[in-house]
Parts: structure tokens; sequence; C-alpha cells
């Protein structure tokens, strides 16, 4: 059985565009050997190996002969996984007029890509939790906001891009109607907040959404401006979310913001996937019908029963009743990090019933897929960017961490100095 | 007779009388000490632990048997430090030593069914650091409907902050400090002076000496009685009667907190509740030998003053490292992970602490700092009764706590608790809708 694996595996390898055969390698090979390698697909190899060339997984597997001149490294009774995935990110933009855009409520015509910060420590903070692709998108505080954008968080600033799917994102709720904590502007300069912006209501945030697509259709149509608040730019961008060519992500809370999701896309005839998803328990039968992708999380320490934003706080079990009910969802920790991190919210989601494989996958593969970055990274299969995470125990345990994190086959943490050993 | 009056509805299963004997059986006994015992027995009777081995010990007849099989009994953890379930706990006044965190503690608060249910046993609810000196604490159990029922030692220990409240400087608040403990003497000097001059009109003797020797002569005679209740707490905490909590957010902090308790001789009744800054006078702290409360933000975040470079501690390691027995405390008090203080464990052995030093920091040490290492803390012959079951190893993610003893008596069971599985899956259970009437009786 696994002999037959790894010659699939191997097989998978001669298939790959950037890869070959191990025998056949050239240039810097790393291998890595741990008592455990999860793929992220739910298959694990115990022990395993992963061979990364050229920035590329090259292959993995439980045994397979070594290519002559490998670099060996043996991570001892670590587990390999593939580097995590955050489809909802939120870190990264420049704090003080980063991406909260005052100057209009729908600026799907933006990029994120132009308010992030690559030098931002963020980045180091995810590269310590283990998260090596981050989708950022669009500041809530818009109605409709910027397209997001995907990158790597380490490695080569002319590396970090990646070519995601475009998505804009509508926010619905407290946020975009300017009264949310969240609703985080260039705060020392007077701030965000409901005397500054419009709407100021939840019915205000629909009626934003709802007019922007009207004046698209009619720009569209009638091939020139009838709103004067309105860039052309704006509403040729939200023709493409009308063409299906720009997907779109609704940011809510609250089950009932949910609810005005549903009515607004069925208006336009737009399908969506569901970022933030708070109150996602309370829609499971509606969500599972409809098939909308769920972004779900993050649950944060001030989750408690205690508190919670406007009252709503996530039902524990969430991650586990969305997999029971088949809805395809994968987690994000937003603007979480360290112990609010991603691998923290794939842990609150095991402690909480979601089985372990399902956990890894929902912050990695599914993720991937979800902005269309599955062919690049979230499984440790060939051909895919070699960026994986060395856990020093079970993934996501409290007791574990990552202690060596590739990016495109390149250290950028390593705790245990195990390529300063391999170096010297 | 009192316990009975513990019983809370929903959360007691399986009433039982005071004097009943109890046992856990079958599971894995984790002691702090490092110690384990395989398919161990636990028995505990009046509320006591007494006997503690292997599968051959032996039960009493009368005892409810609890069956842990495959699951870890572990001693009941300890917030040897807490504010969970009062109702604003911090004093307005700056100097207040006269209050009682007893008109503070709101029995019904959710907060210590929360307690009960991520194994914690005892609490220590005691005033907040916004203070210089105040109030007297209490150690209860999660448990009961009036403080009387709940408390294990009242009027326990006093909070007194080296580290200024907000809104004031270091210098104003060793000053109030200071002149608090002035104003005592004087005050106490005053009362020793005018019961001197008592005793001498009682004699109907005439007062011959200079008021420095009346003082000195009057001030044996001095009571507890003597002094209003502003002063009493104040002036046995200065003898030494009363444990003192100092909280010293800084390490600057710690050694004005330091060096005013040997001032004060009262360094030996000292608990230092410390900030993740406080990493620094470690040394200090070791030497003063005294128990150390750690901030539940586990992690310092040094920032150097020319370069901006950030560094990060992880402090309990930096006392762990040092041989300082220090406490854990949850950071926040939530639901989810970051709320147990198990999961303060977990982060110590995932910074490479050892876990029997993890588990000390949660019970036996905890106890100790409140002075009931002998009591609590560890499950042991002659301890109380406390006992959590957890479904597994308690650092672990998926662990949960199943069933919970508080002196011998069940105070917690997983499989009935309502409102956990309401806040688990959303649904409000109470709600008619909720429950279908074809299913109602499944």
């Amino acid at each position: 059985m696994i002999p037959a694996l790894c010659a699939l595996v191997l097989a998978a390898a001669d298939a790959a565009p950037a890869a070959s055969a191990p025998q056949r390698l050239r240039g810097d090979v790393i291998v890595l050997q741990a008592a455990e390698v999860h793929v992220g697909d739910g298959t694990v190899f115990k022990p395993g190996l992963v061979i990364v060339q050229d920035g590329k997984l090259v292959a993995a597997g439980q045994s397979m002969p070594l290519p002559a001149g490998a670099n060996v490294i043996d991570c001892g009774s670590a587990t390999i996984t593939p580097g995590l995935v955050d489809a909802a990110c939120q870190l990264g933009t420049s704090a003080l007029f980063g991406a909260a855009e005052q100057g209009s409520e729908v600026i799907p015509q933006l990029d994120m890509w132009d308010a992030l910060d690559l030098y931002s420590r963020d980045f180091e903070q995810l590269v310590a939790d283990g998260v090596t692709t981050v989708f950022v998108t669009g500041e809530a505080s818009s109605v409709i906001s910027a397209k997001g954008a995907a990158l790597k968080t380490g490695g080569p600033i002319a590396d970090r891009r990646l070519p995601a799917k475009p998505i804009v994102k509508l926010t619905l709720g407290p946020e975009s109607s300017g009264r949310g904590a969240s609703n985080r502007g260039p705060s020392r300069f007077g701030g965000v907040s409901y005397s500054t912006r419009r709407p100021t209501t939840r019915m205000g945030s629909a009626w934003v959404f709802r007019k922007a697509m009207h004046d698209s259709i009619a720009f569209r149509d009638a091939g020139r401006a009838s709103n004067e608040d309105l860039e052309p730019d704006a509403m040729r961008a939200l023709a493409d979310v009308l063409a299906g060519k720009t997907a779109l992500r609704v940011q809510a809370r609250e089950a009932l913001d949910f609810f005005t999701a549903v009515k607004l896309a069925d208006e336009f005839g737009l399908s969506f996937s569901y970022e933030y998803a708070t109150e996602a328990a309370q829609c499971l039968d509606l969500l599972a019908a409809r098939k909308i992708p769920v972004i779900f999380g993050p649950v944060r320490s001030s989750d408690s029963i205690f508190e919670g934003f406007e009252g709503a706080m996530p039902a524990l079990e969430t991650p586990r009743l969305l997999a029971a009910k088949g809805i395809h969802f994968c987690l994000t920790a937003s603007d979480g990090s360290g112990e609010g991190g991603l691998g923290r919210q794939a842990g609150l989601a095991i402690r909480f019933g979601l089985d372990r494989a399902q956990a890894l996958r929902s912050v990695t593969s599914d993720p991937a897929q979800m902005v269309g970055l599955d062919g690049r990274v979230g499984r440790l299969v060939p051909g895919l960017d070699a960026d994986l995470v060395v856990w020093n125990g079970a993934p996501f345990d409290d007791t574990a961490k990552p202690v060596l994190v590739l990016i495109q086959g390149r250290p950028v943490l390593d705790l245990q100095g195990k390529f300063r050993k391999e170096n010297s | 007779m009192v316990l009975s009056s513990l019983l809370v509805a929903g959360l007691l299963a399986a009433a039982s009388s005071i004097g009943d004997a109890a046992a856990v059986r079958g599971g894995t006994i984790v002691n702090p000490d490092g110690s384990r015992v395989e398919k161990g027995v636990v028995v505990i009777q009046g509320g006591k632990i007494t006997a503690v081995g292997g599968p051959e010990t032996p039960i009493p007849a009368d005892a409810t048997v609890y069956e842990a099989d495959g699951k870890v009994v572990f001693p009941g953890m300890i917030l040897a430090h807490t504010q969970v379930g009062l109702d604003i706990p911090n004093e307005n006044m700056p100097v207040a030593p006269f209050v009682n965190v007893y008109d503070s503690i709101e029995p019904n608060s959710a907060e210590y069914e929360e307690c009960l249910r991520t194994g914690i046993t005892t609490v220590h609810a005691i005033q907040g650091n916004n203070t210089v000196i105040g109030g007297l604490s209490r150690v209860i159990r999660p448990l009961g409907d009036m403080v009387e029922y709940m408390t294990v030692r009242p009027d326990y220990a006093m909070k007194i902050s080296i580290t200024p409240r907000s809104g004031f400087n270091r210098m104003t608040q060793m000053a109030e400090l200071r002149r608090a403990f002035a104003d005592l003497k004087a005050h106490v000097e005053a009362v020793a002076e005018r019961r001197y001059e008592e005793e001498q009109k009682k004699k109907e003797e005439k007062v011959l000496v200079v008021p420095d020797e009346a003082v000195k002569l009057g001030m044996e005679k001095v009571t507890i009685d003597d002094l209003d209740a502003r002063w009493r707490t104040l002036w046995r905490a200065s003898k030494g009667e009363v444990p003192l909590f100092v909280h010293c957010d800084r390490a600057m902090d710690v050694a004005n907190g330091i060096a005013w308790l040997r001032e004060a001789k009262l360094l030996e009744k000292a608990v230092f509740v410390v900030g993740t800054e406080a990493y620094k006078s470690v040394g200090a702290l070791k030497q003063a030998g005294r128990p150390v409360i750690l901030s539940g933000t586990l992690v310092h975040k040094d920032v150097d003053l020319l370069t901006g470079k950030e560094t990060e501690i992880f402090v309990p390691k930096v006392f762990a490292d040092a041989g300082v027995h220090f406490v854990l405390q949850p950071n926040g008090f939530a639901f989810n992970a970051d709320g147990l203080l198990w999961y303060q464990a977990a982060r110590c052995v995932r910074e490479g602490i050892a876990r029997d030093v993890a588990f000390n920091a949660v019970t036996q040490w905890a106890a100790e700092a409140i002075g009931m290492g002998d009591t609590l803390g560890s499950i042991s012959t002659g301890k109380w009764g406390n006992v959590v079951i957890f479904s597994g190893d308690p650092l672990d993610q998926a662990t949960v706590v199943e069933k919970l003893l508080l002196e011998g008596r069940l105070a917690y069971d997983r499989s009935t608790d309502r409102r956990l599985k309401e806040l688990s899956t959303g649904q409000d259970l109470a709600a008619p809708s909720a429950v279908p009437a074809a299913t109602a009786g499944k």
C-alpha cells in the first residue's frame, strides 16, 4: 500500500511541470525527514519525507531513494504540514492611511496591493504562526471594498505577490455603517465615524450596494455615467462582478446581515462567499441549500460568554457544524496573530469537535482553493510551491508551535537552526 | 449542612448528603509533583481525601463511585488572584483597607459556573490592582448562592499596589502608601496615649509621664476593639497578621515594593502580583523568596529605545529557569482556550517549560500562594477532595472537564451542562422551537 502510494507520488512528480524524478534532480535539493508528513488533503506519511528543489515541492512520501548530494535535514519527531493559508487576512496593511478609504463607500476599482506594507512586522508574526500565504481582503469600512491581494508572507519581496482571483468584498452590518469598533480609520486624525461617513444604518449599507449595482448596470447598458458620486472605473469594476469575472465576498457577523446578503445577491443574480460568519450556526440550512462557501472566524479571546461584538458570538462548534452539513468552509484569523492566529483558530475548531484532518485542510488546501491558488499552495504535492511548516509536536496543539518554516524552499523561520547547521 | 446549600440546580447532579464517601476509579491520577498512578483510585470521605492508590485500593461500600477509565484525574485548579465574579472590583478611594470583597462577590455570576466548567475549584477573590491599599479578600468555592456558603477563608488578604493607580505617578503612589501607615501609627499612638490616661484615671492616679512615655505604656493595652473599622484591617496588616498581595506591574515597582516591604518588616507576608516586564527583576524576586503570580499575558514585548527593535520574552520561562515558584492566571476569562488556566500551562510547555512545573503553576504553587499548600493543590491523603476528571491529557487541545468534585461532591457534570450545549451550537435549548415535539422525548 505504502510503496504503491510512493510510486504514485513519484509518478505525479514526473507529470508535474516543474518536477522530475529524484534521480534526475538538479541544483540544490533539500530533503526534510520527519515523524509525520501531512499532505493537507487527508494523506499522512508516518514517517515521511519531502523533497524540495528550486522552490517547488518535488515529492512527498513515506520513503524513497534520496537523490545524491541532497541536503538532508532530519526533523526527528516533528510533523510537517503545508504552510498555512489565510483567505481573509486583514494584516500587513499600512496602519495609517492604509485601507480605510474615506473618499467613497464603493471602491472596487482600487487594489489592496497598494495598501500593503511588505516590511510590516505583521508578516514576521504570520511566519511565526506558520502562515505562508495570505489573501488580504478589502477593508470592512467600505461598503464595497478594494480588490483583495494574495501574497507570500516571507521570502524575497519580488517573489511575494501571487495571482489570486479578483475578489471584492461587500461589508454589511456595523463595520460599514460606521458604528463598530472595527471601523478602523486613521484614528489619530479624527477617525472614521458616523459623523464623518455615510451610511449610518444597516439599511444604508444595503442601499449603497444596490445603488452602486444599479448605477453600474445603467453605465454598462447606456455607456455613460449616471451617478456623479461613482467613478466610471468603479462601475466598470462592478460590471465585472455582475459578469462573474470578479468574485463577490460578503462580510457579515450577524445572521440578519447574512439574510440581507442573500436578498441582495438574488436581486442581482450574484453568488458570493461568506466571510466572518459569526452567526453561521444560525444559518446552516440556508448555507447548505445555497452552497455558499464560508470563511469562518476568527474566534477571538474577547468572544467570551460575557461579551461579544453587538452581542454576536460564534457558536463554539461552528466549524464542526459546517463540516457536518457538508458546507464548503475554511478558517481565518482575520487580523489575529500569535495566540489569536490561524493555527489557534484550527486548534479551537479541533477543541470544539472538528476532525483534525479537516482542521488542517480548513487552513491549507480549502482556503487556497477559495482564492484560486490551489494550483500553487495549500498541499504538499509535487509541483506546488515548497511552502511548509515543521511543528515540534502535533500541529495546532497548545503545546506545539512552528519551529521551521519554508517559503518557496527558503527558510523564513528556523528556531532550531537546522539550516544554519547544514550550511556551516 | 453548609454544603447542602451549595446545590445549584442543573450543575449538581446526584445529590448526596455530607459525610458520604466518594471515589474516583480507573483514571490516571496526575499530580503536580510528576507522580502518576495508572488505573488509580481516589477515596474522599467527609470532604477530604482519605486514600490515593492503585486499583487495589479499597473503596468504602457506601461511596458514590465515579468511573474514570481512560480519563485523567487531576487536582482542582486554583485562581490565586482574581476578580472573577466581583461586581466592580476596584474601589475609588486610594486607601480603603476597610472595604471587604465580601460585599462585591456575586454568587450567581456565570463566571463561577465557568470556573467549574474549566476545572477551577478554588478562587481567591481580591480587589483589583487600581488602588493603593485595598480591602480584605476572600478565598471561596465557585459554587453557592450566598457568600457565607462559598467561603473557604474569610477576610484573608489585602491588596497593596506599588504600581501607581491610573492617572498618578509612582512618587505619589509611594507617598500615599507611606502616609497611610504613618496615619495609622499616629492614630494608634493617640489611642495608646488615651488608653494609658484612662487606665490611670481608673486607678485614680495622675498622669505624670510625658506623652511619648504615655504612648509607650499605653501601646500594649491597645486592642483591636479600641480601633474603629477604618483602622482595624490596616493595623492587623501592619503587625503582619494579613497576607499582602503586592501588585508590581514593572520591574522598578518590584524593587520599590521589596524595599518598602523590608522597611515595613512585611516581606514575609507578601505575595507578588507582577506584570510581564517584571521578568527583569527575577533575581530580586527569587531572593525575596515569596510566591509570584504572573500576568496572564505571559509574553513581554521589549522595544529597544534606540533601534525600535522588538524582542519577545516568554515570561514564565524566565521564572522557571530561575527556579522561582510562579503561579499562572488566565488571560481574561473567556470561554475559548485563552480563558482556560490549563491553556496557560500548555503555553508554558510549548515554550520549553517542564510539564511538572507548568502543572505546579496552576495547582500546588497556586495553593501555596494563598497559604493553603497543605490543604489544596494535589491529590494527596489529607487534602481536600477537589478533583477534576479530564477527558484526557490536561494540556491537550481537545481535552475537556467531564466531571468535577468539590470536597467530594459532584459539582459539575459536562453531560448535563445545558448552557455549554447552547454555547457550542448556538441553539437556544430553552426556546420551544428548538425542541421539535416529535423529537422532544428522545
